[in-house]
């Protein structure tokens, strides 16, 4: 049981934001804060924002 | 679970070449700094998942983990269970390719399968694996020295809610980066205002950009020309050099060939490379010459004289100029008339209108009483006038009543004789005279005769007063409708007399319209053709022309004179083109200068705008926007992080507690706890002593807060059900501090009993001092000179 996820469901509930928020923390598990970063930057795409994908 | 047996390494980082470590129950790995401890560790992560936490952490890249000074490197790990025995090999080449072997009780598996199996096998993920099973001593020392806030971090760190932090960090570095965005597209809008001129001249910031492209290939082009203007005019200034000291002798010549040459290449440009036809001239002044004729009768007749007699420019300029403005004047005067003959010809024909409107009206009364007249008329012939009716009507009733007496008295009489003829009477009745009946029989008898007469005649005359009555009254009726007839009539005829007068008068003013009218199209027709800028021009023409003439005369003549001063036609070419390529340079590098400037401007525009203003608003809104989103995402993973962390504290308590005691046995600490502060999250870890006190972990010492932190780190462990059965301390306690070291062995020693236990320390004290408490721990020593070696000291 992942409590984490669990408790985003239970936070955001079933929302755009709450699917991002899912994201965030399955790719800082899989790739860390660049994973995190490009999630983010394709999520500000979608909001009409472009961010640089580059390393901080 | 599973213990580490062995580890090979080839070429692994600092580890160049092969090397093999067996591994014991507990084992000490003693080097200082940078020898390769740490790799050695790394080493059993890359071999159980492919990566490690620095590449992870993007501290180092996975390439880094191959020696650099070879092209591949290979960790093969083994591991045991029981009977089971477990073998994982990883390799790593520089182009990438990263292969995984897994051997399970001689069963050989790869790739996918074999991240699969051993997955299942050891019950654990990389993740788990950073946080309960390689302790560092970023784990514990945050615990046991840091505030409170660093403790939840470490004990975050232990859950694996550190992960919310690392997320809320790199969305706070995207806040800012917006934050950023936002300032600089509100910079670039404040730009946009400061240059809304600029933006207008050029219609907007695509006019800008589209400026500024065909201003760099203007500047590119011209950039060219000047070069290839600059080149001519070095070829021509070493011509001249031949010939300069003939040019300085007849400068005086040459100026004025100069200046008459570029005077005459002025007027030719000016007449745009046409012949200059003079003869326009002269048909103005004749067209002009027979419109003063035509109107001679209307302009003053000097116009006419003054035109033909002109001799010069000036004058017949002056003279056309005034024959043209009297024309234009009696153009306008003409335009006058035909405004009021118009009129008048309007006035007439409304007059005639509104008259055949009365005509008709009149016809219309007449024909109504038409009747009535025709009725009168043939009365009139019956009784010819209504007074001769009325007259012959007194006389007719006169006569009735004269013959109506006498029948009366007729009547009267021979009722009186009858009477008495019957009565016999001898005496009349009414006069008393003597009477006889026959003579009254015989006057009754004659009056008897004349009556049937009287009676008809009596007759007739009351019939014809009744006809006379009759005519009498329908003639007075009728006269008053015949007197409007003939009233009317009368009226009719007046009109149309009147008619015909004003559709003469409208014929008239028509005819004049019309004369009118041709006189002024000639005239207008004349003047579209003249005016005084066709005048003007045509003067200024002939002047030129004249001018023009005159000037090639003078060169030609100019030419022959520089000719005999040696001035031959090749150098005066030359000399003329050198002029027109330095005057063209000259030009070309103006022109350039003013492109450059124009170019800055609109560099600095684009660079300090960069769009459109709407699409500058629209990007700035979805930043603002997004910047929102992105601050309700981190505010509600904080909330997350805090409810997570009260969820784990209930799940971890009770094992925490269990593996606290089985810990440590000084007996002084009974039970230990961990609940969440209410105001900001935090963990609030605490202990209680025998006698029932409590005391908040900072009353702790730092062996019982290492304790409490190992126990928290091992009860999440248990937690996990992970079937790894090795714990791996890096460099755990790096302070120098006996208390915690000595606290730190003692729980190495009770660990031991249950897991395979790894240190690695750069401390020799340490590392002597967990040697002595564990006497069969196994003791390497990590050196390096240009590769890592590990060896085991005996």
């Amino acid at each position: 049981m992942d409590i984490l996820i669990e408790e985003v469901g239970k936070v955001f509930g079933h929302t755009d934001e709450g699917r991002l928020a899912e994201r965030l923390i399955s790719a800082y598990r899989a790739g860390g804060p660049s994973a995190v970063k490009a999630v983010l930057v394709e999520y500000l795409k979608t909001l009409g924002v472009d961010v640089e994908a580059g390393e901080d | 679970m599973w213990r580490l047996e062995r580890i090979e390494l080839d070429n692994f980082r600092s580890y160049r070449g092969r090397h093999v470590v067996e591994f014991g129950g507990v084992n000490v790995v003693w080097g200082r700094i940078g020898a390769g401890k740490t790799s050695l560790l790394y080493a059993v992560e890359f071999a159980l998942f492919g990566r490690q936490l620095e590449v992870k952490e993007r501290v180092a890249k996975l390439m880094d983990l191959i020696n650099t000074e070879t092209q591949e490197m290979k960790v093969a790990v083994t591991l045991k269970k029981d009977g089971d025995v477990l073998r994982v090999e990883r390799r790593l080449s520089r182009r990438g390719v990263e292969k995984v072997m897994l051997v399970h009780n001689g069963v050989e598996l790869r790739g996918r399968e074999a991240e699969e199996r051993l997955k299942e096998l050891l019950h654990v993920d990389e993740d788990v694996y950073e946080r309960l099973i390689y302790i560092s001593h970023r784990t514990l020392e945050g615990f046991i020295y840091g505030t409170t806030q660093k403790r939840a971090l470490s004990v975050d760190r232990l859950f694996g809610i550190d992960i919310i932090d690392g997320v809320v960090k790199t969305l706070t570095s995207l806040e800012k980066e917006l934050l950023k965005q936002a300032e600089e597209l509100r910079r670039r809008l404040s730009a946009y205002e400061k240059y809304k001129d600029v933006m207008r001249r050029y219609g907007g910031y695509g006019g800008v950009v589209s400026r500024l492209e065909t201003v760099k290939k203007e500047i590119e082009t011209l950039k060219e020309r000047e070069r290839r203007l600059a080149e001519e005019a070095e070829e021509l200034a070493k011509r001249r050099t031949a010939y300069l000291t003939k040019l300085k002798e007849g400068e005086a010549l040459l100026i004025e060939y100069y200046r008459a040459k570029s005077e005459l290449e002025l007027l030719e440009s000016a007449a745009g490379g046409e012949e200059i036809d003079v003869t326009v001239l002269e048909k103005i002044r004749e067209a002009l010459r027979e419109a003063l004729e035509e109107y001679e009768h209307m302009l003053p007749h000097q116009l006419v004289e003054r035109l033909e007699s002109a001799r010069d420019l000036e004058t017949l300029s002056a003279a056309m100029a005034e024959a043209y403005d009297a024309l234009v004047k009696l153009s306008k005067d003409i335009e006058s008339q035909i405004s009021d003959t118009k009129k008048l010809y309007d006035l007439y024909v409304a007059k005639v209108k509104k008259i055949e409107e009365e005509i008709g009206d009149a016809e219309a009364k007449l024909r109504r009483l038409e009747k009535q007249y025709l009725r009168f008329k043939e009365l009139q012939k019956s009784f010819q006038s209504l007074e001769a009716a009325r007259s012959a009507l007194a006389e007719h009733r006169r006569k009735l009543a004269e013959v109506e007496k006498a029948v009366s008295f007729s009547s009267a009489v021979r009722t009186v004789a009858l009477y008495i003829a019957e009565t016999g009477l001898e005496r009349c009745p009414i006069c008393g005279a003597p009477v006889s009946r026959e003579a009254a029989a015989a006057v009754a008898k004659e009056v008897e005769a004349k009556f049937g007469d009287l009676i008809r005649e009596v007759e007739a005359l009351r019939e014809k007063v009744r006809e006379l009555e009759r005519a009498v009254e329908e003639m007075e009726t009728l006269s008053g409708d015949v007197a409007e007839y003939l009233a009317t009539k009368t009226r009719l005829e007046e009109l149309q007399l009147e008619r015909e007068e004003n559709v003469k008068k409208a014929l008239q003013a028509e005819k004049a319209l019309r004369q009118l009218e041709k006189r002024a199209e000639r005239l207008r027709l004349l003047l579209s053709r003249i005016d005084r800028r066709t005048i003007s021009e045509a003067v200024s023409k002939y002047a030129r022309s004249l001018k023009a003439r005159d000037l090639r005369r003078r060169l030609k003549e100019l030419e022959a004179q520089l000719k005999n001063a040696g001035l031959t036609d090749e150098a005066l070419t030359a000399e003329v083109r050198w002029r027109e390529v330095a005057e063209e340079l000259e030009k070309t590098s103006n022109r350039l200068t003013e492109l450059y400037r124009e170019k800055t401007m609109l560099e600095e525009v684009t660079r300090e705008v960069g769009g459109d203003a709407d699409l500058l608003k629209k990007r700035l809104d979805n930043v603002l926007y997004a910047y929102s989103r992105l601050q309700e995402v981190k505010a509600k993973l904080e909330l997350v992080k805090v409810n997570a962390r009260a969820k784990l504290l209930e799940t971890a308590k009770a094992r925490f507690n269990e593996t606290f005691l089985a810990l440590y046995k000084y007996g002084d600490i009974v039970r230990v706890n961990a609940d969440l502060e209410q105001r900001r999250g935090y963990y609030d870890f605490y202990a209680v002593t025998p006698t029932g006190d409590r005391y908040g972990i900072s009353k702790l010492s730092d062996g019982q807060r290492l304790s409490i932190a190992l126990a928290l780190a091992l009860a999440l462990r248990d937690i996990a059900k992970t079937d790894v059965g090795f714990i791996m301390f890096d460099e755990p306690i790096p302070y120098v501090d006996v208390n915690i070291r000595n606290a730190f062995v003692e729980l190495v020693k009770t660990l031991s009993a249950q897991y395979q236990i790894v240190v690695a320390t750069q401390s020799r004290d340490f590392a002597d001092m967990l040697k002595q408490a564990v006497p069969s721990a196994k003791f390497f020593t990590v050196t390096k000179k240009e590769s890592s070696e590990i060896k085991e000291v005996a």
